[in-house]
């Protein structure tokens, strides 16, 4: 099946698209109709004025995760299809999730699942590309994006708010992603090392007290012979690189970033709720980070699997990378103590009015599953831009609902078919940043923030 | 929205007149809508409107359903799109004011776009009336062919008003005043603004602007200029007496006087010495150089320090990297593509150090093939794959121009059409490749040739395309021969308008940090240079000089222009485009690295190559070094010369402040600092030399008092000059090229 190009989020549908799917029954026309159309119209009202308080936390998949082994189960397909993981039920009714997480499913009011989003490029670095900028990049596999990942588009946009702390902050640049032409300033701020190791420390932000003393000796030497005038470089470069050097020092100084790093001042109790894994020191860190006034944290979520699972540290479970069954097994149940519990802080700190968490991937996996490996002749799925589950949880958005459905073997959607742009324009949204305003990239063409995809309903 | 609407009621009393007199020309008032025709008055609404525009229904897929061509250049696509697409459900004949398409863009009923348009509108009635009529499509009509502005250029007052008239000029002879149908934009609104209606209004500055015009896909230029408001005395001295060292100085002391703007002071032998020397050769003066050049008494010695350094290996170091940027050499992270990156950035730095004439240059790369260990400019392709990239490259790298828009569309500020295109694109159309490993974008080890055939077909229309340079001829090739041999005899013909000009606009944009065309691979009518005349001369020059690429260089550094100071005094300093003064660049990401390293005597060692190897020298964007990432090196994604940043940013000020890469340069043992700690000199005699390493200037008097005081405060000599070291090497005096 080819899906609709363009296909945009926003009901009611047109006319003509209203027509052709008018023997469908109310039931599937329901579904694309936004449910909530005078909150959309609200919030409408805010475009271009930028939220104070809005910030994400982006659990990223990187390799792609299976929706059939995740959020997105298909029991009553073909054995080729369905896998070895059975559905259970949550706290909400309807909503039923894999087995591996029962943690998660006993706080399903508190999350959202989209079950319909789908893109058109099924390469890893091509695919990161695609979905985390909105656009289709040319060429295959670059290791760079072409166009700017949302985290650089909301590190430019916010820039003149920032303090003394970075806007955005990564473990590791994204296979495709990057800031493209908006340049390395809006890079995130990328930190080394397991939040997890004891001896975690941020390299460039970590200063010793006599290390300070030193540094503000250079500084003051330099403001002391630092007497070119700035105002001849009427591109203002001069004067932006007082300023910013000016919050260097501040942040640099400051105790609030060093403390927002500072993983162990959490208790004990709070980090073993985490889980004393990668993900769940990683997970209580981005917290750390948010509530200091980070506005965009990228985890790339590598996992270490046992050698009988598999031979890679990503999500990438093709046959000959892992018996994706058994990866499975090894992850969820970290994956199912550490989400939960940034889940319960973000709404026992009252955070999840403005902290959004995502986990998600480049793409799905191949529903039906292959056993390619000549070896081991194990299970593997392969990738799959057609259909995809994406987890959500607070951010001030409706939860406790899944959007969309795919059909019966979990190829592609059936209702609320919508690009994987519609998840930017929804974050966008919530930042108040204005899809239409556009940057130049380096042959001067304007390219729009986004061209289509618009707000999902369901979530505002 | 409000804007607009203000805009329309303002300009209410005269549109009506515009209108009148619009439908005069085509026939009497009473038989108006019946004459109506598509083309010359319904879809300059839909333009004016901003219907078309790329985030509206000009959008490549359309919104909401309705899709109209950008900027409405297909005028038999829109005529379909609003009056016949969706079974006509645009236009109500019957009843016109029922239409959708009125009453969407006044928002009687929701519209995405907001409200474009009132009832009362002269644009309302005149597209109901051509509902009314039936939609006529105007068979038979004339065409545009021309726009016009008047004035085509103006000196003007500051805070002064110029009301400018557009006229379009028909295939019959006809015109009519289309002044308010035109889309206006100024060039440097910090000049002179424009409104919608064409009403000009200059600010309080000195300068000059191009007010640009947009109609129906025809462009016109009018040039607005400034000049300072009180030149005094002293002012007309200094023009008086700047002597004029070559072409380029006559031509600037021309503008700067038209201008009324004094040129800055000839700037002294330490600053000229550092500047040429960075931007020559991409690196900072050595001590000893910098001492034996102050001293020096000869009256001349300028010129040949030019000549000096256009003869050093540094010379083709410097623009071999240049050129390394712009022709992608790239490895991406693949060990099998290193010999290929390796050994074109070492034709390139052969080709540069032995003054290949630049024809031969481009040539030698644009028609490469075979294998990139027998025949390096090959590499080009092996980066450069798909047709697009070709054409893409090519406009920009090597005749200045963006051509990118018009793969889809007509260019929006140009002449250039999807036709234009695909004649450039057809010269590519027999390349071929064979054997290699790796996948799509990183193959490596392949071969390119060219096939007995190949062809490029229009994307609308479905038809062959034959070969054609810009505005040049269709051109047949034989069979087996190679379409990009006529491609570059095309470029290099002594009229080709962008091929010379690009190049020499480069080069004064390495120079003097920005192009006479600004951005310096956008020429167009549309952009001119702020000296026309000298892009001119400039590149008659290097055409008849056969393409040496050193000779522009030279002509360009040995003029008097090139050696004014960037200091000014406060109320000149606003001049920021004709070059009265020199305007600081930061130094480029490597130039800067090497830089740091050469003043703290600690090198930076680079994975795979030979230690003392410098950061210039680096063959690839491959050789991982932060700072050089976040002080802008570009990865060499695009042909532009913009992906190199020079921008400060947050991370970079971290960097330098408190990472150990930096630090160790002015903290490790055997370091310069160290040096002059255990020097045996006085203080004075160390800190002078210091200054004249980092600076190739003596310290100032308050600057010695300041240093000897900061090193009396501290025990630790090592660490006093270390930190002394830092902080020099951090300060705006350093980092720019000024």
């Amino acid at each position: 099946m080819r899906l609709p190009q363009n296909q945009i989020c926003r009901g009611p549908l047109d006319r003509r698209t209203f027509l052709t799917v008018g023997g469908l029954g109310l039931g599937a026309l329901t579904n694309g109709i936004c449910p909530n159309l005078p909150g959309l119209l609200a919030s409408e009202e805010t475009i271009g004025k930028l939220d104070k308080d809005f910030s994400v936390i982006l659990m990223w998949a990187n390799g792609g995760p299976s929706h059939l082994d995740t959020f997105d189960l298909k029991p009553d397909a073909p054995v080729e299809y369905r896998g070895e993981f059975k559905p259970i039920r949550t706290n909400v009714p309807g909503i039923e999730i894999s087995e591996l997480l029962p943690n998660l499913a006993k706080m399903a009011d508190r999350f959202s699942i989209i079950r319909s989003l789908h893109h058109n490029r099924n390469e890893h670095s091509g695919g990161t590309n695609r979905f985390l900028s909105g656009y289709t990049p040319t060429a295959a596999n670059p290791s760079d994006g072409e166009y700017p990942e949302i985290a650089s588009v909301v590190s430019h946009q916010l820039e003149r708010t920032a303090k003394d702390i970075p806007l955005v902050v990564a473990n590791t640049k994204f296979y495709g992603g990057g800031p493209a032409y908006l340049g390395a300033a809006q890079s995130p701020f990328m930190f080394r090392g397991d939040p997890n190791s004891p001896s975690f420390n941020v390299g460039d932000l970590t200063v010793t007290q006599e290390a300070l003393k030193e540094m503000k000796t250079r500084k003051r030497l330099l403001t002391t012979f630092d007497r070119f005038r700035r105002e001849v470089d009427r591109k203002g470069s001069m004067s932006a690189l007082d300023k910013f050097n000016e919050r260097a020092v501040a942040m640099l100084t400051s105790p609030r970033t060093a403390k927002a790093f500072d993983i162990s001042k959490e208790p004990d109790e709070v980090r073993d709720r985490y889980g004393r894994t990668g993900w769940g020191q990683g997970l209580l860190l981005a917290r750390r980070l948010v509530e200091s006034g980070v506005r965009f944290v990228q985890l790339q979520a590598s996992f270490k699997l046992s050698t009988e699972a598999g031979r890679v540290s990503n999500w990438d479970d093709h046959s000959v990378n892992t018996h994706t069954f058994r990866a499975y097994r090894e992850r969820m149940p970290v994956f199912d103590v550490a989400v939960p519990a940034l889940i319960e802080d973000l709404y026992s700190r009252g955070l999840d009015k403005n902290v959004l968490f995502i986990f998600c991937g480049e793409f799905g996996r191949t529903p039906r599953i292959g056993h390619q490996d000549k070896a081991t002749k194990r299970p593997g799925r392969d990738h799959w831009s057609r259909a995809m589950s994406i987890f959500l949880a607070g951010g001030g958005l409706n939860m406790g609902q899944v959007v969309g459905a795919t059909n019966s073997r979990g190829e592609h959607p059936v209702e609320r078919t919508m690009d994987s742009n519609c998840l930017l324009a929804t974050i966008y949204r919530r930042f108040g940043i204005d899809t239409k305003q556009h940057y130049y990239d380096n042959s001067g063409r304007p390219v729009p923030i986004l061209t289509d995809g618009e707000p999902i309903a369901e979530l505002l | 929205m409000n804007n607009l609407v203000q805009r329309f009621s303002w300009i209410l009393p005269c549109v009506t007149i515009a209108i009148t007199m619009c439908v005069c020309t085509v026939g009497a008032a009473n038989e108006t809508a019946s004459r109506l025709d598509f083309t010359n008055d319904v879809a300059p609404i839909l333009t004016k409107l901003g219907c078309n525009a790329g985030g509206c229904h000009g959008k490549s897929t359309g919104r909401g359903g309705f899709k109209l061509s950008l900027f409405g250049f297909n005028a038999h696509e829109d005529f379909d799109s609003v009056s016949r697409a969706s079974r006509g459900r645009r236009i109500f004949p019957a009843s016109p004011d029922d239409s959708l398409l009125l009453k969407k863009a006044t928002m009687t009923v929701p519209h995405g776009g907001g409200r474009r348009l009132d009832r009362s509108d002269p644009e309302y009635r005149l597209l109901r009336d051509w509902i009314a009529a039936n939609m006529p499509w105007g068979t038979g009509a004339a065409r545009i062919e021309q726009l016009q502005i008047a004035p085509a250029e103006r000196q003007m007052k500051r805070a002064e008003k110029l009301q400018l008239t557009a006229t379009a000029i028909y295939s019959d002879g006809s015109h009519r005043d289309v002044t308010r149908l035109v889309r206006f934009s100024s060039g440097n609104p910090a000049v002179a603004e424009v409104g919608a209606n064409g009403l000009v209004q200059t600010k309080n500055r000195t300068g000059e602007t191009t007010i640009v015009g947009l109609y129906q896909g025809r462009t016109a230029v009018s040039r607005v200029i400034t000049p300072a408001a009180n030149a005094t005395a002293e002012v007309e001295r200094r023009l008086a007496e700047f002597d004029v060292a070559n072409l380029i100085d006559r031509h600037v002391i021309e503008k700067l006087k038209l201008l009324r703007v004094p040129p800055a002071a000839i700037v002294d032998d330490g600053t000229f010495l550092r500047r040429s020397t960075v931007q020559i050769a991409g690196r900072l003066p050595t001590l000893m150089e910098t001492q034996a050049f102050l001293d020096d008494q000869s009256s001349n010695k300028r010129e040949q320090l030019i000549e000096r350094l256009l003869a050093s290996e540094e010379y083709a170091d410097q623009f071999a990297q240049k050129w390394s940027d712009l022709l992608r050499n790239k490895r991406r992270g693949q060990k099998p593509r290193i010999p290929g990156t390796i050994a074109f950035h070492r034709w390139i730095r052969n080709a540069i150090a032995a003054n290949m004439p630049y024809d031969q240059f481009v040539r030698e790369i644009i028609t490469a093939t075979g294998n990139v260990t027998v025949n390096p400019p090959a590499q080009w392709y092996a980066e450069v794959r798909y047709l697009d990239r070709y054409v893409d490259d090519t406009a920009q790298v090597f005749l200045g121009i963006r051509i990118g828009c018009a793969r889809c569309h007509h260019h929006p500020f140009e002449k250039f059409s999807q036709d234009d295109y695909y004649g450039m694109a057809a010269f590519f159309a027999r390349i071929d490749r064979k054997g290699g490993a790796g996948v799509a974008e990183r193959r490596a080890d392949e071969t390119v040739f060219i096939k007995a055939a190949g062809e490029v077909l229009h994307p609308l229309t479905g038809k062959v395309v034959s070969p054609r340079g810009l505005d040049g001829e269709e051109l047949e090739i034989a069979p087996y021969e190679d379409p990009r041999q006529a491609l570059v005899d095309w470029m290099q013909e002594p009229d080709n308008p962008y091929f010379a000009r690009a190049f020499v606009n480069r080069m004064w944009a390495h120079f003097f940090g920005r192009g006479l065309v600004e951005p310096m691979d956008d020429l167009r009518a549309t952009n001119p240079a702020t000296i026309e005349p000298l892009l001119d001369e400039l590149a008659a020059e290097f055409i008849n000089s056969k393409f040496d690429m050193k000779h522009v260089i030279r002509l360009i550094c040995t003029s008097n222009t090139y050696q004014l100071s960037s200091q000014a005094q406060d109320e000149d300093l606003d001049e920021t485009e004709n070059h009265s003064r020199f305007y600081p660049q930061r130094m480029p990401a490597e130039v800067l690295l090497d830089a740091l390293d050469q003043t703290s005597a600690v090198v930076t060692r680079y994975k795979g190559l030979p230690v003392k190897t410098r950061a210039i020298q680096l063959p690839d964007e491959d050789y991982s070094n932060e700072f050089l990432r976040l002080f802008g090196r570009p990865k060499r994604e695009s042909a532009c010369e913009c992906e190199r940043t020079s921008q400060p940013s947050l991370a970079q000020s971290i960097f330098v402040m408190n990472n150990r890469f930096i630090l160790d340069k002015t903290t490790s043992k055997d370091n310069y600092a160290a040096a002059l700690a255990a020097d045996q000199r006085s203080d004075p005699e160390k800190l002078g030399e210091l200054f004249l390493t980092a600076f190739s200037r003596e310290p100032t008097p308050l600057e010695m008092r300041n240093a000897i005081e900061y090193l009396a405060s501290e025990t630790d000599k090592r660490k006093a000059y270390g930190n002394l070291l830092w902080a020099l090497m951090n300060t705006k005096e350093f980092m720019y090229i000024h």
